[in-house]
């Protein structure tokens, strides 16, 4: 089956484009029910498995994925968040022939004033195709704080995507890291709404498209409330035959005083034979705003390069080098020293493996 | 009472009232509403087409039949096609002479001030008014020279009538849109330019475009062909007084730049407020060619306006640089695109706009880089400022990099003017009011120095306005 109107922009442009939405094909018409959550139990957390109670909260891929999620979800969990907990809630996927699709449906609610940390890992452990569709939202109540790290290091022949609706409260903030480095077809959509006054949203996406990869990101920021504030960082590497394509929206809606938005996006280029698609909104009917937006696509910058050969490396370290300088703050997120390895090792077979065209 | 918030960002209305005034509507020779085959037939009977364009006519109309009226930007609902006239023939031929031009006619480009810039700083000027030209005239030396500047009409039969064949609609084909397929069917007058190789035409030549009729539409086509080595600066203005029903300029403008040549084309549009604004505009720009757009919006109530331009050549490269104002009612949709075809090439697209008074103004464009198109480089800016929160201001830029070997950089920014700089101003002495101007005109500033002198000025009279109580 497919899915249409994924990944939509708030606000379409030329239809000749195809760039407005994406379309996701050939998936599994069912999945397999038994319940795989993997979370173990947490002082301060209690984890059930109704999710139901976040519906009003839109999300970046749109309600066709989210629909296909919730009549196919094999993890359901809702976590409500009591206490501030110091370490993070750990959920790792090893998917194999024997787990060869997770398709989750989670919600987060933190009550006022407490911090969660979150950490949601999926990775292949054979050459198996495997299937991840994931739709979490997040309830972040007044004066809290929620990190979500979500780490995606499936093998090149999967399909996955990670599809968030977020809210945020007064003073609420909400982090997400995303680092996207495997599979042949990888979607991520996020939707933040800033409702209250003051609320924070922070994202850092890193990826490195190789092969025949197929990216597609939608990220949208709505600012309802005064002095809210958004900042996005997308940054990435294109080698082979490697599509990306990134929406990013910030939106100033009428009354979001004193509030700033801010996109940026670095994509460095190795192959004659990439394609790179970005679209960058500001959409604005708040005349007190501030909203900026920076992109940067091409080669590595000679320079740079000039330097660390000036140093003794040579230009194939140089730029292996500035490539991990890239993505080594998001992969310092991780909170698990294993995880972040196992990055690291990916992250260099990866450029070992496109050496070539570098 | 009006609150400190309305107060503080008022901006006036730009005057319009040399624009407004209209004319008795008195016209030669009108057809029926709406668009039919029978409408189309008779427009091509009464301008004596050659078969080939007649064929080509009712080939658009069925074109046009065939496509849905675009809905990805600001809404067409108020236009219906069954209210607009699409051709009126003025009650005059086209003159070389001013002085035969009639009395109501000449007035109204009298007051707009087209003779006066032809006399002191124009090489040429054509002027339209409603569906036909009025008058055509190109200065002696500049004749000499070689350079050919016609109405459409004449240039369709004339000496030149093989060359407009071969690139009539050929880079804006009728099946692009729909309302390019209507203008295939039903257009009707425009300029056609010719510079032979190497001829420099060191003054602008301009064409202005005034829509009198209530309801009717306008559809001119311009053809400019630069030829190698050559350059050429055209202006092209336009204006309609208001009335209460819409009216539609859906014209095209197809620009050849050959190789090694130089084109700028300069527009301020200047449509009344019940105007649709549906106008194409794209550039083919040959090997070392340069293609220089220089853009103001401050008219109509809706504007789909992104003039293109393909890099079809080696090191060929486009400068695009645009301003849009805004104000109550309207909802401009303007930008650029461009499509880097070839290796070396460049393209810098830089706009700013503002928005007041519940205008809307949206910033589209699209940047794509072909495989091919190894060393390209490419840089777009857009600012906007949003001068109270009734407004919109949107950016929506969409690029697409196919290959490695490509530097692309892009920047947006949207914000108001800052309660700092007005203070910061008024504590060196400036009045509020003449702090506000100082700012805005400083914003529009890099668009009007590349401005001809009398269109800076026009401009800066356009948004250097009354900043009753401004502070943003």
């Amino acid at each position: 089956m497919n899915i249409e109107n994924v990944n939509r922009l708030p606000a379409i442009t030329w239809r000749h484009l195809k760039i407005n939405d994406t379309i996701i094909e050939n998936l599994p018409e069912s999945i397999e029910k038994n319940n795989f959550s993997t979370f173990s139990s947490v002082s301060g957390i209690t984890c059930t498995d109704q999710v139901n109670t976040l519906s009003a909260i839109e999300t970046g891929m749109g309600k066709a994925a989210e629909d296909y999620v919730t009549a196919n979800a094999n993890v359901v969990n809702h976590f409500q968040i009591t206490q501030s907990t110091k370490d993070p809630v750990f959920l790792s996927y090893s998917m194999s022939n024997k787990l060869s699709a997770v398709v989750s449906s989670q919600e987060i609610v933190t009550e006022a004033g407490t911090e969660v940390s979150f950490l949601f890992d999926y990775n292949s452990c054979d050459d198996s195709s495997v299937f991840h569709a994931g739709t979490t939202k997040i309830h972040a109540k007044s004066g809290s704080l929620v990190k979500l790290i979500y780490v995606q290091t499936l093998n090149d022949i999967s399909l996955s995507w990670e599809n968030l609706g977020i809210q945020l409260d007064d003073d609420a903030r909400v982090e997400v890291t995303q680092i996207l480095l495997g599979s042949k077809r990888a979607l991520s959509g996020i939707k933040a709404k800033l409702a209250g006054n003051k609320s924070n949203f922070k994202l850092n996406c890193v990826y490195f498209g190789t092969e025949e990869q197929n990216i597609d990101l939608n990220f949208v920021s709505d600012h309802f409330g005064c002095d809210t504030n958004t900042d996005i960082v997308v940054e990435g590497a294109l080698a082979g035959s490697a599509v990306k394509t990134l929406r990013s929206t910030v939106d100033f809606k009428s009354g979001a005083k004193r509030s700033v938005g801010r996109e940026s996006e670095d994509v460095l280029l190795f192959s004659p034979t990439v394609r790179n698609r970005t679209v960058p909104l500001i959409l604005c009917a708040e005349e007190d705003v501030e909203g900026q937006h920076a992109a940067s696509v091409g080669k590595i910058d000679h320079d740079k390069l000039f330097y660390l050969q000036s140093r003794g490396l040579s230009e194939l370290d140089a730029k292996k080098l500035l490539l991990e300088a890239k993505f080594s703050s998001a992969v310092e997120q991780i909170p698990n020293e294993d995880i972040q390895n196992r990055v690291r090792a990916y992250l260099e077979r990866s450029v070992d493996a496109n050496a070539d065209n570098f | 009472m009006r609150s400190f918030e309305e107060e503080k960002t008022d901006i006036a209305e730009i005057d319009r009232s040399v624009y407004d005034i209209k004319d008795k509507v008195d016209a030669g020779y009108t057809v029926q509403n709406g668009l039919t085959r029978e409408i189309v037939e008779e427009i091509s009977r009464t301008k004596n087409d050659p078969e080939w364009m007649r064929e080509f006519r009712l080939k658009a109309l069925e074109i046009y039949n065939g496509l849905d009226v675009p809905t990805w930007g600001p809404d067409l609902s108020g236009l219906n096609m069954e209210d607009i006239t699409t051709y009126i023939r003025p009650k005059t031929d086209m003159q070389m002479d001013w002085d035969d031009v009639p009395d109501y006619i000449k007035n109204t480009f009298d007051r707009l001030g087209i003779p006066e810039a032809e006399k002191s700083s124009l090489a040429g000027v054509g002027a339209q008014y409603d569906s036909e030209v009025v008058y055509h005239n190109v200065r002696e030396e500049v004749a000499a020279q070689g350079v050919v500047y016609t109405d459409m009409e004449s240039a369709l039969t004339g000496e030149y009538a093989d060359m407009v064949k071969e690139h009539f609609m050929k880079l804006l084909k009728p099946g692009d849109h729909k309302f390019n397929a209507l203008h295939g069917a039903v257009w009707s007058g425009g300029s056609f330019v010719y510079v032979p190789p190497g001829v420099h035409v060191d003054i602008p030549l301009q064409s202005y475009f005034r829509l009198n009729a209530p309801g009717a539409g306008q559809f001119e086509h311009t053809l400019i062909i630069v030829d190698k080595g050559a350059y050429l600066h055209f202006i092209e203005g336009c204006s309609a007084p208001k009335y209460n029903v819409a009216n539609l300029h859906a014209g095209c403008v197809e620009l050849y730049v050959q190789e090694g040549a130089r084109l700028r084309y300069s527009t301020i549009e200047n449509w009344s407020k019940n105007m649709y604004n549906l106008n194409s505009k794209r550039a083919m720009v040959q090997k070392d060619g340069i293609m220089e757009w220089v853009s103001g919006s401050f008219g109509s109530h809706t504007s789909y306006l992104y003039p293109m331009s393909i890099l079809k050549g080696e090191n060929s490269r486009m400068e695009f640089t645009g301003i849009t104002f805004a104000g109550n009612g309207q909802n401009l949709d303007t930008g650029a695109k461009v499509v880097h075809a070839a290796p070396n090439t460049k393209s810098h697209i830089s706009t700013k706009s503002i928005s007041r008074d519940g205008g809307v103004s949206t910033f589209r464009s699209s940047v794509s880089i072909l495989p091919q198109a190894k060393g390209s480089k490419t840089a777009t800016s857009c600012e906007s400022l949003m001068l109270d929160s009734r407004s919109r201001s949107d950016t929506i830029p969409v690029m697409d990099i196919q290959t490695d070997d490509a530097d692309v950089g892009h920047e947006a920014k949207i914000g108001r003017i800052s309660n700092e700089a007005i203070f910061y101003l008024m504590s060196r002495g400036l009045s509020e009011e003449d702090a506000k101007a100082m700012i805005v005109g400083g914003f529009a500033e890099p668009i009007a120095k590349e401005l001809p002198m009398e269109y800076a000025v026009e401009m800066n009279n356009l948004i250097h306005l009354e900043m009753i109580g401004s502070i943003g």
